[in-house]
């Protein structure tokens, strides 16, 4: 079962028909940082400041403790304990502010990163929320998700701890840099000899591991894909003996994370020792020196020690540098792609934005042209006029174009051609909501979101009253079994959960519907998973709701279309026949034929 | 730790290693001061360059011995980390796999993929960490502690004193940060959960205008996150400053407590410094421990959950000595004796003393109101659910005594809800026989009603789905999925309500197809049309969870309430067309 591999390809991923998110680079996710980082401009600098503060504090304390000690100089007996006394609490003092900034300092830095996150996550979503039709048709969830949730914590416990660690460190080298220049500027330079060469090296290696890390968090994305959509499945899958197949699939993906994960996290973990390394070498280089710089007598060896002391606070900062170096690296991937779904186009905001007001509801299709792929036309020469509150029922083979239709009228997609208009107003001009706000809208595919059946009803309008929510649920036949749930309206229930049969979930999406009180109607297969008898029972409420309304309902049954006013019969994209049901049926044509064989004997 | 522990058993030894490897490497750096102090007082004081040129080569050897030992030690921290992470991961899914509806309804799928990625990444990073990073705290702790306790013991009694102090913080540390990272995690499912309704149900939500409502559904879970979080890092925004409070103190009291005794002639100013220089090693030790807390504690919440979902086991399961199912030798299909069945968690009985059969090769059909149980007939028949009472025999046996494979092979089920996956259409057909020919998908598509149109498609067979195959109509995915359902051949086929999107010539052809050629199959079919389910040689008529007809459409008419009603539904009104009597 070598090939069997449901889920992410390695090739085919994020090629084809899958969002090609945008590589950006380091300016731009650099920039990216920057918009959210300004916005805390002073946090920031007092940050800085209790980093700078609380460092010259910590720098003072090794002065005041030679005092203290210098007051002991006197040997036994002789003590200075009045001295001795007054540094000890300036110490204490010291210590005390010093661990008081350092409190400070991390609260800000804690505060300021969390609500960075908080915001980045919100923007991202914002974004996602605004994007268009084609992208969720061509995104994995689990890789969106992955992005929103780890891909985002992964920069969050980045930013908390390691930025300050790395902040204080930049401190503590240039401070020590400083001292070293003025003590002695050619031991400095000897010590700086291998700077380029560090240099080279750190910079060759984490521009490697970028693309390594880069591979790492792009493998997490597909792990995350893979896993949610073999447990969106798992039915099927069981269904299908599949696991052992599934299993497989998944230790591929996994192999390939654990094999990316590796190389990336290695190669950085290199940097640590051959930096330390090299900053031995460099205090073994600023000893000799140093020695022949004294034998010469150019150098005393107070100020030998001191500098050598002050060459030996490198090693710190560069010990933690080093090692947060892949917590750094993987944070900044995870940045990429979190604000790679920033770069995406979102639904393109009409120029003139119309708005429609107390819609009578006459829809009228001009010669419509669209196709979803370039090349693949699904709607041609579509011409349809719509009196207001009339009836519409769309009929026709599987796959001609009917839920296209809907599509389009909800301005999920654009057409490439052609006009619809409400009213007489061209909606290319008028805002996508507003569009939407006319119709209420029905699907096959139910969807329910995670919260209490009076949630998710109400839904469909948020002032409706507890009242109207039962009345509305009833007029959808899904009061009793509702009553009968553990909770009544106040049982928690998902999409996921199996407990629900797939009609109560419809039923449950009519309720929604009818709650939301619009002008024209949608229905798209709406009660497929219904059975008749109930199914005549919404009917009449429906008849009841759709009195004066335009709808459109796309279904299969009789009963659900017979009494449309207008019947169109569609064919690969194309209006074949047109009339009411008597006038279809006597044309004895598609419709006559399609109708007809509901009753043929197989 | 208990089934993470068992993961991180294989990895001990390397761990041991590498954790020594870094400690040899800490050590190192213990030990260059001291060279550092032989070349300087010995070499630079002295003008004496040999002895610098001396001891600057050990020191080369030495630090390129430590170099040597912590890449040794690197390597190993990020090759077991790994290791560990695909080793769980992959434990993880196969277990997932093994559980059956109610493990996954009750964990979540959002929680699971939570779980499965960013939970092992915590206890990973932990590892790798503890290998890479803390073993430097310990070894520069103690080691300073011992040193200068040699020094003077005396002194170092002000070190213990300041232990009961570092205890009590690291155990107010855990204990108040334990519970807002559990806290933590459990944030990230919700958030997650979130995310991944938005991505499903875009649609509804753009329908409906939505985006507000779900857009402050998204900030009250992102606040909920963001403020867990908080928590966490006020706890440990103490820590750091704390304990370098109380070494510090300790410090203080070392100067004076030491002047006291230089006082006395106790000891050497030289002493104390060097006394105090061991403290700030021990001292600079502590600068990570507040990283440390938060890995340690968050590593452990999150090897908790892991640790939940292997401890779910489901009952679901291949008996030890399973029988074989031979169908050929059976009189019966299917046959459900008085099974009852309520659903975990609710509170209603689904299924009450359901009895029927269907006899070997021919059809059965079900039909009954919305939420009569219809579909929970066919949850039980392949073991989604076990009964709460009553047997359900395939080809004669109990389907608690066969191999839940072959069971599932046998039975071949066509899924109200379709699902087809992000793959190529023949792969997705190939899922109900790996391995399938393109004959075999071709006839199976075909008579599925789908050859001609895949056939018209620029890649055919190749043709590449996306997720939920949006880019495919309602009724084409049934087929599809009708197709993976043919392809598989079992004894028994079972549609349930699989053909709701097509239209009737489509549908019709599609059971005239599967009639023909289908022969030696055993049918089942869910169904809400009459005229689907009145040629079927037995019919099921359910209500409320309860078996209310069973027999053929003639005899259905004359004595099923309900069937009439549903008759009366779809053909009522006094309207006849050509055809319909004849059933």
């Amino acid at each position: 079962m070598a090939n069997v591999s449901f889920g992410i390809k390695g090739a085919s991923f994020g090629k084809g028909d899958v969002v090609d998110f945008k590589k950006i680079d380091k300016v731009k996710v650099l920039s990216h940082l920057w918009v959210y980082a300004r916005r805390h401009m002073l946090r920031i600098c007092l940050i800085l400041v209790f980093v700078v503060v609380s460092n010259i504090l910590a720098l003072l304390c090794p002065v005041v403790t030679g005092k203290a000690i210098a007051a002991m100089d006197g040997g036994p007996g002789k003590v200075d304990f009045q001295l001795l006394a007054a540094n000890a609490g300036l110490l204490g003092v010291l210590y005390l502010s010093s661990a008081l900034f350092t409190w400070l300092q991390n609260i800000f830095m804690i505060r300021m990163t969390q609500q960075v996150i908080y915001d980045i996550r919100v923007d991202v979503f914002n974004h996602i929320e605004s994007l268009p039709m084609s992208f969720f048709d061509s995104s994995y969830k689990g890789d969106i998700i992955s992005r929103i949730s780890y891909d985002i914590d992964n920069i969050s416990s980045c930013f908390s701890t390691d930025i300050v660690h790395l902040l204080t460190g930049v401190i503590t080298v240039t401070g020590s840099l400083a001292m070293m220049l003025m003590i002695n500027p050619t031991l400095t330079l000897v010590f700086c000899i291998i700077v380029p060469a560090t240099f080279v090296f750190a910079r060759k290696i984490t521009k490697y591991t970028r693309k390594l890390f880069r591979l790492q968090q792009y493998k997490y994305g597909e792990l995350n894909a893979y896993v949610e959509e073999a447990l969106t499945g798992q039915k099927t899958l069981k269904a299908y003996c599949h696991e052992s197949a599934s299993v497989d699939g998944f230790h591929k993906v996994n192999g390939e994370l654990n094999d990316a994960g590796y190389k990336a996290q290695f190669f950085s973990s290199i940097v640590m020792p051959v930096m330390n390394f090299l900053n031995n070498f460099s205090f073994l280089m600023v000893s000799s020196f140093g020695a022949l710089l004294m034998l010469r007598g150019k150098l005393d060896i107070s100020n030998l020690s001191s500098f050598i002391l002050y060459s030996k606070k490198f090693s710190g900062p560069i010990n933690e540098t080093a090692n947060i170096i892949n917590v750094i690296q993987s944070a900044f991937s995870a940045s990429e792609r979190v604000f790679s779904i920033l770069e995406v186009q979102p639904e393109a905001r009409e120029e003139e934005t119309k708005h429609l007001e107390h819609v009578k509801g006459a829809v009228e299709f001009k010669d419509i042209f669209f196709s979803y792929l370039p090349d693949k036309e699904i709607i041609t020469h579509f011409s349809l006029n719509v009196p207001k509150g009339s009836h519409i029922a769309i009929v026709g083979h599987t796959g001609a174009g009917k839920t296209t239709i809907a599509n389009l009228l909800m301005k999920f997609y654009n057409y490439q051609k052609g006009e619809i208009r409400i009213d007489r107003k061209d909606i290319q001009n008028v805002d996508r909501q507003d569009v939407r706000s006319q119709y209420g809208m029905v699907l096959q595919d139910t969807w329910l979101f995670h919260g209490t059946v009076m949630e998710n009803l109400r839904y469909g309008r948020f002032e409706a009253t507890d009242e109207e929510v039962i009345e509305a649920a009833k007029a959808a036949d899904a009061h009793d079994f509702i009553i009968n749930l553990p909770q009544g309206y106040n049982t928690v229930i998902s999409e996921d959960a199996t407990s629900m049969s797939q009609g109560q979930k419809q039923l449950l999406t009519i309720a929604r519907a009818l709650i939301a009180d619009p002008p024209m109607l949608i229905l798209d297969e709406a009660t497929s998973s219904v059975d008749t008898i109930t199914e005549n029972k919404i009917q009449k409420a429906m008849d009841f709701l759709m009195e004066g309304r335009t709808s459109f309902v796309i279904a299969h049954r009789l009963s659900t279309i017979r009494n449309a006013d207008i019947i169109i019969v569609m064919e690969s994209g194309k209006i074949v026949e047109q009339g009411n049901h008597n006038e279809l049926l006597q044309k004895q044509g598609a419709y006559y034929t399609l109708y007809n064989s509901q009753f043929a004997d197989v | 730790m208990g089934h993470v522990g068992k993961y991180i058993k294989p990895y001990v030894f390397g761990i041991v290693i590498a954790a020594s490897m870094k400690a040899l490497g800490s050590v190192v750096d213990l030990a260059l001061p001291y060279i550092t102090s032989i070349i300087i007082d010995d070499g630079v004081a002295n003008g004496n360059l040999p002895v610098v040129v001396k001891y600057g080569i050990i020191m080369l050897i030495i630090s390129i011995c430590g170099a040597a030992a912590t890449l040794r030690a690197h390597r190993n921290a990020v090759r077991i980390s790994q290791d560990f992470a695909k080793d769980i991961r992959n434990g993880m899914f196969e277990h997932i796999q093994t559980y059956s509806m109610k493990e996954l309804d009750e964990i979540s799928t959002p929680s699971l993929i939570t779980r499965i990625t960013n939970d092992v990444q915590q206890v990973q990073q932990l590892i790798m960490m503890t290998m890479r990073m803390f073993m430097r705290t310990p070894v520069l702790a103690i080691g300073g502690s011992v040193m200068a306790f040699v020094l003077d013991p005396k002194l170092s009694l002000i070190l213990l004193v300041l232990l009961p102090f570092l205890y009590l913080v690291i155990q107010y540390t855990l204990r108040k940060t334990k519970p807002i990272y559990k806290r933590l995690q459990l944030n990230l499912d919700r958030l997650t959960m979130v995310v991944r309704e938005n991505l499903t149900g875009v649609k509804v939500i753009k329908s409906f205008g939505r985006q507000e409502y779900e857009k402050e559904r998204f900030y009250q879970r992102s606040r909920d996150v963001k403020e867990t979080e908080l928590g966490a890092g006020m706890v440990l925004a103490v820590v750091n400053p704390l304990i370098t409070l109380l070494m510090n103190t300790a410090v203080i009291a070392v100067v004076w407590f030491g002047g006291i005794r230089v006082n006395a002639g106790g000891m050497q100013t030289g002493q104390i410094l060097a006394y105090l220089n061991y403290l700030t090693m021990i001292l600079n030790s502590f600068t990570n421990i507040s990283k440390i807390f938060s890995m340690c504690t968050r590593a452990s919440a999150s090897g908790a959950r892991i640790n939940q979902v292997f401890d779910s086991v489901s009952e679901i399961r291949t008996p030890d000595a399973p029988l074989p199912i031979h169908m050929e030798q059976a009189e019966k299909a299917i046959s459900f004796e008085n099974v009852s069945f309520t659903y975990p968690g609710d509170t209603h009985q689904s299924l009450k003393d359901v009895s029927f059969y269907i006899e070997k090769g021919r059809t059965l059909a079900i039909i009954g109101p919305t939420g009569c149980g219809k579909s929970t007939l066919i949850n039980l028949l392949v073991r989604f659910y076990d009964p709460d009472n009553g047997q359900i025999r395939v080809g004669g046996v109990d389907i608690r005594q066969t191999d839940l494979n072959e069971l599932r092979t046998k039975v071949s089920v066509v899924l109200q809800k379709t699902m087809l996956f992000s793959d190529t259409i023949a792969e997705n057909i190939r899922w109900g026989k790996p391995g399938a020919s393109l004959e075999e998908i071709q006839s199976a598509c075909s008579i599925a009603q789908m050859d001609e149109y895949i056939s018209q498609l620029p890649k055919q067979y190749d043709t590449q789905l996306s997720q939920g195959a949006v880019n495919l109509s309602g009724g084409q995915k049934q087929r599809i999925s009708i197709a993976r359902g043919v392809v598989k051949q079992g004894d028994i086929l079972v549609m349930d309500d699989s053909s709701s999107a097509l239209d009737f010539t489509t549908d019709l052809k599609l059971r005239q197809a599967v009639k023909t050629r289908l022969t030696n199959c055993t049918m089942v079919i869910i169904a809400q049309r009459i005229s689907t389910v009145m040629n079927a040689d037995r019919i099921l008529v359910m209500d409320k969870g309860r078996v209310v007809g069973f027999g053929n459409h003639s005899q259905l008419l004359e004595n099923c309430p309900i069937y009439q009603e549903i008759y009366q539904s779809q053909m009522g009104e006094g309207q006849t067309v050509g055809g319909i009597v004849n059933g």
